[in-house]
C-alpha cells in the first residue's frame, strides 16, 4: 500500500483524448462533417510511483486504448501524458525509442505475443538488442538467464533453448512478464495479464508479479475486465465508461462503497464463489445496452442506461469528477440522491 | 428422484499418433430432473470432451471406448449415427456449444438459421408452426419478435447468445448441456445471461449441465457440481457441500482458494504449482498426486476410488 504522504507522481495523464476518424482518403474530403469514434475522450487521472493502478470497464470502454496510449502505440488526437514530468504525447523517433526504453507492455495473449520462430532465449534478449544495452552475447544471455530464475522458469538453461510452442500458457505469459523487465522500466502496461491463464496458476502469477514489483520497484498500470482480480491486484482503481473515467477510487472504496450507479451494477454482476445463491436472481440495476462511441449521448453519457437518471442528467453537460474525500473521485451529479449501496 | 440421464463409466479416447490421449477416463456421474449439475475444472480435464461425448459426438480422432450413457431407459452410445441425429440430438438432449454465439452464419437471418435446424430434425414441418415455435422460444429468452428477420452482426453478444440459447431449447429437448456460455461475455451480460438461465429452468423445468472453469458462475448457477482433473471425476457435491468449504477434495480446495473474492480482501491468494499429468501416459496412483498438497505413499501407486463421505457428496481421494 502507498503511505498517503509520499506519493510521487510518476505518471500523470491530462485531458487524453483519442479519437479515430471514420471516414478516410478520399471518404473524408467529400464528407460534410468527419465522425469520429471516441474511443478515449478527457481522461485524467494519476499514477504514483511503486503502486498498481487498476483501470477496469467493459468491453470497448476505452481501457486497452488508453494502454496503448500510455505505451504511445498510438498517438493521442489531445491532451497529454506526463511521465516524470516530461510530456510524451507527441514525441517521436530517437525520443520515442527512448520512452519505450522506460514504458514496456504485458499482452493479453501469450500464444499470439512471441514469435513462433525464436528461441526464449531470442525473445528475452531482444529488447536489449533493439536498445543496444550490453553488445556482447555473453551479457546478453547472463540477462536472459536471470530473468528466466526471477520468473521462475527453470531450469533456466533448459528454457532458453526452447521455441514458444513447447512452454504453457502459463510459462509463456512469465516469459512474456521477463521480457517486459528486461530493460528495468519504471511502469509497466500489464493489458488483461492472466485473463488467458488457468485458475489455478493465474493467482501464481499475479503473486509472482507483485514480488517482481517489489524486487524492481516497479508500477503496474493494470488493465482488466474482472474485478475480483483487480481488487486483490490493485491498490487504486479507475472505472471507465464510454471513454470516460466515471469513478476512480482505491480498490477498497470501489469495491465496498461504490457511488456512481455504473460501478454499482458492475460490482452486483460479479459473481463470488459462496453457496445459497442458486434459487436468487442477480439484481441488475441497468437498461439497454451500451450506446456506439461514434455517438456518444448528450449529457451524462451514462444517462441512456441509468435507472436514476432525471431531466438534468440529459440535459446540463456532461459532470466532472467530483471529489467524495479521500482520493475517491466520482462523475454522478445526482449522488447524494442515489439509494444506499447493498450487495 | 427420477434420472434425467446416468453416465457408467464413461471413456473417451484421442487415438492421436502420438499415442491414446485419455481424455475422459472411467468417469460415471448422473443427472436428476430439473436439476443443474456443474461441470468444472482447468482446461484439458475432459469437461468438453464429456459434453460431446453425450451428443454421441466425440471429435475425431476421438472415439467412446468404452460405458454407457442413459438416456430415457436406452443406451445412446449404442445408437447408430442416423438414430443419433434422428432421436437423440436436439430430440432428447442438445447443446450450446462453446464460442457458438460468435459462429452463427453472416448471410442467414436468425430465423432462417433457426428454421433450418427446425427442418433437420423434422422435416415436413408447416412453416407457420415453425414459425410460431422460433418467435415463443425468442420470447422466452428475452427478445422481441423482429429478431426473428435480423442478421447476426446486428445483434450484441447478449442478444447473439440468448439467439443460440434460443435454438438449443426450442426442440424441446429435456436435457441442455451449456458450454462455456457467459464466458467471453462482459460482467453485466454475463449476469443477465445467468438471470436468463435461472429463470428458464424454473419455468421450463428442464435438466441441464453447465460446463465452465469458473468456480464463481457454478456458484450461481449449479445445484450440483462435479470436479473433473485429468480426465477423472475427483469430487460431486451439493453446491451447499462445495462452496461451503468443508470436508473437500484437496484438488477442489485449492481451487476454491485460488478464486479471489471481490468482498474479502485477501493478502496472498494460493495457487496450485506444476502443470496436469500428460494423458497418453496418466501416473499410476492418483491423477493429482504431484501438484497434491497433502499426498501420501499410498497416493502413488494405488488409484483412489469414490466414496460417500455425506449424503450425496462423493470424493476420490484416499484422504476420505
Amino acid at each position: 500500500m502507498i503511505n498517503s504522504q509520499n506519493k510521487e507522481v510518476l505518471l500523470k495523464v491530462v485531458n487524453l483524448k483519442k479519437w479515430f476518424p471514420m471516414q478516410h482518403g478520399l471518404a473524408s474530403l467529400f464528407a460534410k462533417e468527419i465522425k469520429y469514434v471516441k474511443a478515449v475522450d478527457g481522461i485524467n487521472f494519476e499514477v504514483y510511483k511503486g503502486e498498481t493502478f487498476g483501470i477496469i470497464g467493459e468491453s470497448g470502454c476505452g481501457k486497452t486504448t488508453t494502454g496503448k496510449l500510455i505505451m504511445r502505440l498510438l498517438e493521442p488526437t489531445d491532451g497529454k501524458i506526463l511521465l516524470n514530468n516530461e510530456d510524451v504525447a507527441h514525441i517521436k523517433g530517437k525520443e520515442l525509442k527512448n520512452y519505450r526504453k522506460n514504458v514496456q507492455m504485458i499482452f493479453q495473449d501469450p500464444y499470439a505475443s512471441m514469435n513462433p520462430r525464436f528461441r526464449i532465449r531470442k525473445v528475452l534478449e531482444e529488447p536489449l538488442v533493439i536498445h543496444g544495452v550490453g553488445n556482447s552475447r555473453k551479457y546478453r544471455d547472463e540477462v536472459s538467464k536471470q530473468l528466466l530464475e526471477s520468473v521462475k522458469v527453470t531450469p533456466a538453461e533448459d528454457f532458453m533453448e526452447r521455441f514458444p510452442h513447447m512452454l504453457s500458457g502459463g510459462q509463456r505469459q512469465r516469459v512474456s512478464i521477463g521480457r517486459g523487465i528486461t530493460l528495468s522500466p519504471s511502469l509497466i502496461v500489464a493489458d488483461e495479464p492472466v485473463s488467458m491463464i488457468d485458475l489455478s496458476t493465474r493467482a501464481e502469477i499475479l503473486a509472482m508479479m507483485n514480488n517482481l514489483k517489489r524486487e524492481f520497484g516497479l508500477t503496474y498500470i493494470y488493465i482488466t475486465h474482472d474485478l475480483s482480480t483487480a481488487r486483490y491486484f490493485a491498490d487504486r482503481i479507475a472505472v471507465m465508461y464510454l471513454g470516460r473515467i466515471i469513478e476512480i477510487g482505491s480498490a477498497d472504496d470501489i469495491v465496498d462503497n461504490p457511488i456512481h450507479p455504473y460501478t454499482r451494477v458492475l460490482i452486483n454482476a460479479v459473481c463470488e464463489p459462496l453457496p445459497g445463491k442458486v434459487k436468487v436472481m442477480k439484481d441488475i440495476q441497468i437498461k439497454g445496452e451500451i450506446p456506439s462511441a461514434a455517438r456518444i449521448p448528450k449529457g451524462c453519457r451514462f444517462h441512456t442506461r441509468c435507472l436514476f437518471a432525471t431531466e438534468d442528467c440529459i440535459n446540463n453537460p456532461e459532470p466532472e469528477l467530483i471529489d467524495a474525500g479521500n482520493g475517491h473521485y466520482h462523475a454522478c451529479s445526482r449522488a447524494s440522491y442515489l439509494p444506499a449501496f447493498k450487495y | 428422484m427420477e434420472k434425467a440421464l446416468v453416465v457408467n463409466n464413461l471413456k473417451l479416447y484421442y487415438y492421436t499418433s502420438a499415442g491414446i490421449v485419455k481424455a475422459v477416463d472411467d468417469i460415471s456421474f448422473d443427472l436428476n430432473e430439473g436439476e443443474t449439475l456443474g461441470l468444472v475444472g482447468e482446461s484439458g480435464c475432459g469437461k468438453t470432451t464429456t459434453g460431446f461425448a453425450l451428443l454421441g459426438m466425440p471429435t475425431p480422432p476421438g472415439k467412446i471406448s468404452g460405458g454407457e450413457i442413459i438416456i430415457d431407459d436406452q443406451n445412446i452410445v449404442k445408437f447408430s449415427e442416423n438414430e443419433l441425429r434422428k432421436k437423440v440430438r436436439w430430440e432428447k438432449i442438445s447443446m450450446v456449444f462453446q464460442g457458438a454465439m460468435n459462429c452463427l452464419t453472416p448471410v442467414y437471418t436468425v430465423g432462417e438459421l433457426m428454421t433450418e435446424t427446425y427442418l433437420q430434425h423434422r422435416p415436413d414441418t408447416p412453416k407457420d408452426v415453425i414459425y410460431k415455435q422460433i418467435i415463443k422460444y425468442l420470447n422466452l429468452v428475452g427478445l422481441a419478435d423482429d429478431i426473428y428477420s435480423r442478421y447476426p452482426h446486428e445483434l450484441s453478444g447478449g442478444m447473439k447468445q440468448r439467439v443460440v440459447i434460443a435454438t438449443a431449447l426450442f426442440l424441446e429437448p429435456k436435457i441442455v448441456i451449456l458450454d462455456e456460455p457467459t464466458t467471453g461475455l462482459d460482467v453485466v451480460v454475463q449476469a443477465q445471461i445467468l438471470n436468463l438461465i435461472k429463470e428458464l429452468k424454473q419455468n421450463l423445468s428442464i435438466s441441464s449441465i453447465f460446463i465452465t472453469h469458473d468456480l464463481a458462475t457454478e456458484a450461481e448457477i449449479s445445484d450440483r457440481i462435479c470436479v473433473m482433473y485429468a480426465g477423472k471425476v475427483m469430487e460431486i457435491g451439493t453446491n451447499e457441500q462445495i462452496y461451503g468449504r468443508k470436508n473437500l477434495h484437496p484438488y477442489t480446495e485449492k481451487l476454491l482458494s485460488a478464486t479471489p473474492l471481490l468482498h474479502k480482501r485477501v493478502d496472498e491468494l494460493s495457487f496450485i504449482p506444476g502443470v496436469p499429468p500428460d494423458l497418453i501416459d496418466p501416473p499410476k496412483g492418483c491423477r493429482f498426486y504431484e501438484r497434491c498438497h497433502v499426498h501420501m505413499d499410498k497416493c502413488k501407486n494405488e488409484e483412489p476410488t469414490m466414496k460417500e463421505i455425506e449424503d450425496g457428496h462423493y470424493i476420490c481421494c484416499w484422504r476420505y
